[in-house]
């Protein structure tokens, strides 16, 4: 039964199955992060996987290991012009993990693989936190605790495969509930503890500060949540969801962008009596400043300010899961212009563009010079004429406004925008160009809006009396659009209609809400009203400490319990379990026998203590020799013997 | 003579060594096997790794924290927590197994001494990866790693360079394990009441075994150097050439070897004088040598040292007896 121990080198190459750990966790761990790097560096860094996997006791000589290092961070730094910020930094930490498997030779450089696998798994976190980036999270912190159980056993047969993962599952497992604790209750930052970068905007999808035709119709393809809605009261109807995003105003002739202006606050705000309609957003992180609201705002977040445009804007980028409370006024007619500049830019046109148009405009101002016939006319000018509402529209080469207008005649949203306001600063009308969402998807709990919901309509100022007033040409040439969603009116393919697939999707979108809503977005405000449902307002910071010690003790308590418990339950064989417990009994009962005593020793012991019941001791000991030491016993001998033990009980000596 | 406990300077060592540290252990339990481990007599640090991943996972936490990214936080407070829960495992890993006794069996110096430390799994469920080291200068840690199944018995090996004769105290052994995850070592301190005897060491070059003593006139029986066929036999498989009666071989037209005159006739008596050493040390060494020189051809061979006489005899007893009174022997 005796074993030598097993001399171990520390300086030996660790055994190949260990090192098939290691690039196991280290593969898993840069998965996700593959996905989003550039195709070279990606085949680059499987190949060096599948070649050390294929040489695993050959070191690359160390200039050629000092060259792919190098080569590595002059790639990174070639595709992204830096090494700092999100995307590279993340790149460069995937590149260093699986570069320095081609020096994995001892225990610590295996361990230092798996601690950098943790932290890879980590910086996944800032692309993305979706539930499925969860099990991720779950299954990257079991193999890599299961791995590092590996590495310190130094050895793991193909058929000890199972009983590891069940090991690294003891381990993270009851680490589970005590994780969670720390979660809700360690003392959270209200104030970040150094500058938040924003402005990257690399893989993030939605709206941009710009628009150029075909840019929002991209944007139909992605079914990706922009933001989700709850009202307070009754909801609004579809038609009335107008989200108002980036306005516009310059416009290039082909090219909308942003007035400089657009960043002055305004001063004349919709008073919060006014306010009719309130709700509650949860805007999916998009790394830019704006947020979404109905016209117009009458109370918003502390931390936003309404500019001259009458646009939300964050004080800083929305780079996580952002909650945040509206009252909107419907009614609010924002009449007084404080800035004839914005007029005027409300009325600039670029030369050389659009003059098939101007000429159009001119011809309807010969007729009726009005405002509102104007707007009329452009409005039946889109429903009379064979204007179609396509994605897949011609490019618009040379002159956008007029090619679309007189030639191609088909297009998405942005066109008749964009098209209708150039008609109306033609006519001197101040018009601007209004990008955001529009519609949402009532799920029963709450208003999804997709990114494909990605709406842009037009603005145009009728005087002092109505100020700037909304005009949606989209709605003149497909009415579908605005009252049934965009999905009404574009033809997909029927499988993406199928009611299965659509249920499937909202209800997994209800999954990804109610995380966001109580993951994602949990903070220090959300922390200090965690007992809120237990009626306690509020929590101070130290009162959380007090909470967390003594829910920790707790529940290390039961684990400790649940551990010591397994002990005792799990003997691997049942007959020594109970000749132990005998050996322990006869201890107590003062026959003590040496450590290192076999089963004859103590047969004599007992015997010599007490001779009457020899013959049962005798029988007893001969069977456990027989089945510890020689050919072994039926498995009904061995519930018999085990029965035998438990109940063997020394005679009282009178 | 003991050999005096040097360590590699560090501060656990230090600690180690201050008699009011050593007090308050004795304090906790047995140290000298054979007990069993309380939970009281198991210690627990973290290892380098574990300070290192520390840092890693603060960093992480910080990280975290500063940008509210709650996944990444959710993912360092897993790590922190299942890390934590280890040093249960690690400290269970030792608790409750049973130490035995220590053996080594006498060595010559030069060659390690060898500790051998038996442990036995009596709780029932398997002890992985247990390790035996010491801080003591001599001790040679191997690094051997020991996996005990539950109800399994093993042992675990302690080489202790030997430099000088006499008695080698068993240094303080350390039974250790970094089990799970290597992050936190538990130990516990394990006082052999233990030593090794250490024998002089031999001699690659020693002076030629003495002659036989003639002085006591019994017996006179050195072969005549001329005597043809004298202690002559049939060549055996193994003989060296120098060995082979050429002579006797031309002559009978086989080969015949040459053997040693019979041992029975000759007695040694070896004494430090004969040696002609100056050095006492020296002097022991040679001696050693003849001791096993002789042993080797079968010789009666005694001691005659200071206060010390070994009667004439030979075989492993013998021999035995004669190496340990080299090994002990004070002038």
């Amino acid at each position: 039964m005796a074993e030598l121990a097993v001399p171990a080198q520390p300086k030996l190459l660790i055994p190949r199955q260990v090192m098939l750990w290691v690039m196991a966790t280290s593969a898993f761990a840069i998965l996700p992060h593959l996905t989003r790097m550039p195709v070279l560096l990606a085949v680059g860094l499987i190949a060096v996987i599948a070649w050390r996997i294929s040489h695993i006791y050959r070191n690359p000589h160390w200039v050629l290991r000092t060259i792919t290092v190098l080569c590595a961070v002059f790639i990174v730094f070639w595709l992204h012009g830096g090494l700092w910020g999100r995307l590279p930094g993340s790149q460069l930490l995937c590149c260093m993990l699986i570069l320095k498997s081609l020096e994995l030779n001892r225990p610590r450089d295996a361990m230092l693989m798996v601690s950098l696998s943790f932290f890879v798994v980590a910086t996944w976190f800032l692309f993305s936190q979706s539930p499925l980036t969860f099990i991720y999270l779950v299954a990257g912190t079991w193999l890599g605790l299961t791995t590092m159980i590996v590495i310190n056993r130094g050895n793991c047969k193909r058929k000890e495969v199972r009983t590891m993962f069940v090991q690294g599952a003891r381990l993270a497992l009851p680490a589970i509930p005590l994780a969670v604790a720390l979660f809700f209750l360690f003392p959270r930052l209200s104030v970040p503890l150094w500058g938040i970068q924003g402005g990257e905007l690399e893989g993030v999808t939605g709206l941009s500060s710009t628009m150029s035709p075909g840019d929002i119709s991209n944007l139909f393809i992605d079914d990706g949540p922009a933001f989700r809605v709850t009202f307070d009261g009754p909801q609004p109807t579809q038609s009335e969801l107008y989200w108002r995003g980036p306005v516009l105003t310059r416009f290039d002739g082909r090219r909308w962008t942003q007035s400089i202006y657009s960043s002055v606050p305004t001063r004349v705000k919709p008073d919060r009596d006014d306010a009719d309609i309130s709700y509650e957003i949860e805007l999916e992180p998009h790394r830019r400043q704006w947020l979404f609201a109905l016209d117009y705002p009458a109370v918003y977040p502390s931390e936003s300010r309404l500019g001259l445009d009458y646009q939300l804007r964050s004080v800083r980028p929305v780079s996580s899961v952002k909650r945040y409370r509206i009252s909107s006024d419907t009614d609010f007619r924002d009449n007084k212009m404080p800035n004839s500049t914005l007029l005027n830019e409300a009325l600039r046109l670029p030369d050389g563009t659009g003059s098939r148009a101007r000429q159009l405009v001119a011809e309807w101002q010969a007729e009726d010079d009005s405002h509102q016939a104007i707007i009329q006319t452009a409005l039946r000018y889109f429903r009379d004429n064979p204007f179609f509402y396509r994605l897949d529209s011609l490019p618009l080469l040379n002159d956008p406004i007029d090619e679309f207008l007189f030639d191609s005649r088909a297009g998405y949203c942005e066109h008749y925008a964009s098209a209708f306001t150039f008609l109306m600063r033609a006519a001197g009308i101040p018009a601007r160009v209004v990008t955001g969402y529009q519609g949402g998807y009532d799920n029963g709990e709450y208003f999804l809006v997709r990114q494909s919901d990605a709406h842009a309509w037009a603005e145009v100022w009728l005087g002092d009396e109505r100020g700037w007033t909304r005009v949606d040409p989209t709605s003149w040439v497909a009415p579908d659009r605005v009252q049934q969603g965009s999905r009404a009116v574009v033809d997909v393919p029927n499988w993406l209609h199928a009611p299965w697939l659509v249920d499937m999707r909202n209800q997994i979108d209800k999954v990804r809400h109610w995380w966001n809503k109580n993951i994602v977005s949990f903070n220090a405000n959300r922390q200090s009203r965690l007992l809120q449902p237990w009626g306690i307002e509020r929590i101070d910071q130290r009162q959380l400490l007090l909470l967390l010690v003594v829910l920790s003790v707790i529940i290390s308590l039961l684990i400790f319990w649940w551990y010591r418990r397994a002990d005792h339950v799990r003997h691997h064989d049942p007959v020594v379990h109970a000749y132990h417990k005998l050996i322990r009994r006869l201890q107590r009962a003062g026959i003590s026998t040496p450590i290192y005593a076999g089963p004859q020793t103590v047969m004599r012991k007992v015997v010599a203590y007490c001779p009457v019941i020899q013959q049962q001791v005798e029988q007893l000991f001969t069977l456990y020799i027989q089945h510890r030491y020689a050919n072994g016993i039926s498995g009904h001998n061995q519930r018999v013997l085990v029965r035998g033990l438990n109940a063997f009980k020394l005679p009282k000596r009178s | 003579m003991q050999h005096s406990a040097q360590s590699r300077f560090s501060p656990f060592n230090w600690l180690v060594r201050q008699p009011r540290f050593q007090r308050w252990l004795q304090h906790r339990g047995p140290l000298a096997p054979p007990f069993t481990i309380a939970y009281r007599q198991v210690y627990i640090l973290p290892t380098r790794f574990g300070v290192t991943f520390a840092v890693l996972l603060t960093a992480m936490l910080l990280g975290a924290l500063n940008y509210n990214n709650n996944a990444a936080l959710l993912l360092a407070f897993l790590l922190a927590t299942a890390a934590q829960l280890s040093t249960f495992r690690t400290w269970r890993n030792l608790s409750g197994l049973d130490v035995g006794t220590v053996h080594a069996q006498p060595v010559f110096a030069g060659e390690p001494a060898v500790f051998r430390l038996n442990i036995y799994e009596r709780q029932g469920f398997e002890r992985p990866i247990l390790e035996l080291d010491s801080v003591h200068a001599d001790a040679q840690n191997t690094g051997a790693r020991l996996t005990l199944a539950a109800g399994q018995s093993g042992m675990l090996e302690m080489p202790v360079a030997t430099s000088r004769r006499g008695w080698l105290e068993c240094p303080r052994l350390r039974l250790s394990t970094i089990y799970p995850l290597g992050l936190f070592k538990a130990w516990s301190w394990v006082y052999p009441q233990q030593r090794c005897l250490v024998y002089p060491q031999p001699l690659d070059n020693a002076p030629a075994l003495p002659r036989p003593s003639v002085g006591d006139g019994k017996r006179n029986l050195q072969p005549e150097p001329d005597a043809d066929f004298a202690g002559l036999r049939d060549y055996r498989q193994g003989d060296h050439l120098k060995d082979i009666a050429w002579k006797a071989t031309a002559r009978m037209n086989k080969l015949i070897s040459r053997e040693e005159p019979p041992t029975a006739y000759s007695e040694l008596q070896f004494k430090l004088s004969q040696t002609g050493s100056q050095d006492i040390e020296h002097g022991l060494r040679v001696l050693t040598t003849w001791v096993l020189l002789a042993e080797q051809r079968s010789l009666k061979y005694g001691l005659s040292l200071t206060g010390v006489e070994v009667e004439p005899d030979n075989g492993p007893a013998h021999l035995n007896q004669c190496l340990r009174t080299l090994a002990l022997w004070q002038n």
